[in-house]
């Protein structure tokens, strides 16, 4: 969890600060400030506690996944983020400003990033199977307002504009715009977003 | 996190002159009547409206960028940026509106109290409306988007990149803007089309907000 943590901060610190390594006092005001952080650590929190189900300390999980509960309460009424658990995010994910983010049954990569009002979902009522529907690469980046509806898969390095909404699969590390979206550029290098 | 355009400028608009501006126009959009309020009424409405709550926050920023904005004048500056913090914070939670830091917004602005507005352009005008789930954004390279005056913003609808929007224009819900327009046109569309030209937007703030 600490791991996942320190390079959730690590982008964090290059995209708001621009320092890659701040002070304490910067650290602590960013942790106060940022409320995509705050979910981010939230969510890993409950990931971790999920994972102890697993092994025989059984009384750990029933003190902390109430703490989970109600802090994940929080999140959703403070800032409208709703990042649910059975979605399987990687290292390094930011999210950018706050309100509006729905974020589940997806399997999202390294290094992505997301902003305001995304909604990544599909429903779960249509789907046999418990795996997530949707699948997202590495260094993707969604920008503000996107949509993404139906279960696809997206490579790695693609950019989605914002307003857009995905409908179906993305195969390279495209540009895509529009509703629905097309394909603008192919092979857009977003490294300077990131 | 501070905006250097506001810094540069000057702040030119005055803040309790605006803020009574502010507080007409909600009057008038809510209640659909213009009465005179006087001081502790005025606070009610603050307190009532979240999104009147943001503007006045963001007014006291500017207030402080104005006057306590020099080196000589930290400590008091500290002081008070303090409250602006708690209250950006607690606009944040309530409201869900976040707007930048010294931002120059001109008087009679209004934004919706279901919020989910996050503004970050360089210059808003006089009279704007603002609806729910706006967001006005920078572009790709860093650039932020410049507002004139008497402008309608629907709900659902993004505006980001190097742009400058003519006074009295109307953006209807759910477009995706990112080129200049003229002024006293209305836009429609992802990707934004212009549809009517010479319009009133005064006509449609009921319909957008």
């Amino acid at each position: 969890m600490f791991c996942n943590i320190k390079q959730d901060m690590a982008r964090y610190y290059k995209i708001e600060l621009g320092d890659i390594n701040p002070g304490w006092m910067k650290i602590i005001r960013l942790l106060m400030v940022t409320p995509g952080l705050q979910a981010v650590i939230v969510y890993r929190f409950g990931r971790w506690v999920n994972e102890q189900a697993r092994r025989p300390l059984t009384f750990f999980v029933s003190i902390l996944s109430p703490v989970y509960k109600l802090l994940s309460y929080l999140i959703i009424k403070l800032y409208d983020i709703n990042i649910s658990l059975n979605s399987k995010i990687g290292k390094g994910f930011y999210i950018g400003h706050f309100s509006g983010i729905e974020v589940r049954n997806v399997d999202i990569g390294r290094n992505c990033s997301i902003h305001q009002h995304v909604k990544i979902e599909v429903s779960n009522l249509e789907s046999n199977s418990s795996n997530n529907d949707i699948i997202i690469g590495n260094n993707v980046w969604i920008g503000a307002h996107a949509k993404i509806y139906t279960a696809i898969v997206i490579a790695d390095g693609a950019t989605i504009a914002a307003g857009s909404r995905v409908d179906n699969d993305i195969n390279s590390a495209a540009l895509v715009m529009g509703v629905p979206a097309r394909i603008i550029i192919k092979n857009y290098d977003n490294n300077s977003l990131l | 996190m501070m905006n250097y355009h506001a810094i540069k400028n000057g702040n030119r608009f005055a803040v309790f002159g605006s803020l009574d501006k502010d507080i007409e126009r909600y009057q008038e959009i809510y209640s659909k009547q213009k009465i005179s309020q006087n001081f502790i009424q005025k606070i009610v409405l603050i307190v009532r409206y979240s999104g009147l709550f943001a503007i006045a926050n963001h007014r006291f920023g500017c207030w402080i960028l104005k006057n306590y904005g020099s080196y000589n004048k930290r400590y008091i500056r500290y002081l008070f940026n303090a409250l602006y913090y708690a209250g950006k914070k607690l606009s944040i939670i309530w409201g869900k509106i976040e707007i930048e830091d010294g931002l120059p917004i001109g008087p009679g602005f209004f934004i919706s109290n279901t919020g989910g507005v996050i503004i970050g352009a360089s210059f808003i005008g006089e009279n704007c409306t603002i609806g729910s789930a706006v967001t006005i954004g920078m572009g790709l390279n860093g650039e932020h988007a410049k507002i004139g005056s008497n402008i309608v913003v629907g709900t659902n609808s993004v505006i980001y990149g190097d742009l400058t929007i003519g006074d009295g224009c109307v953006i209807e819900k759910d477009t995706v803007l990112t080129k200049s327009t003229p002024a006293n046109v209305l836009i429609k569309g992802n990707p934004a089309k212009i549809i009517n030209k010479n319009i009133n937007s005064n006509v449609y703030i009921r319909d957008l907000i």
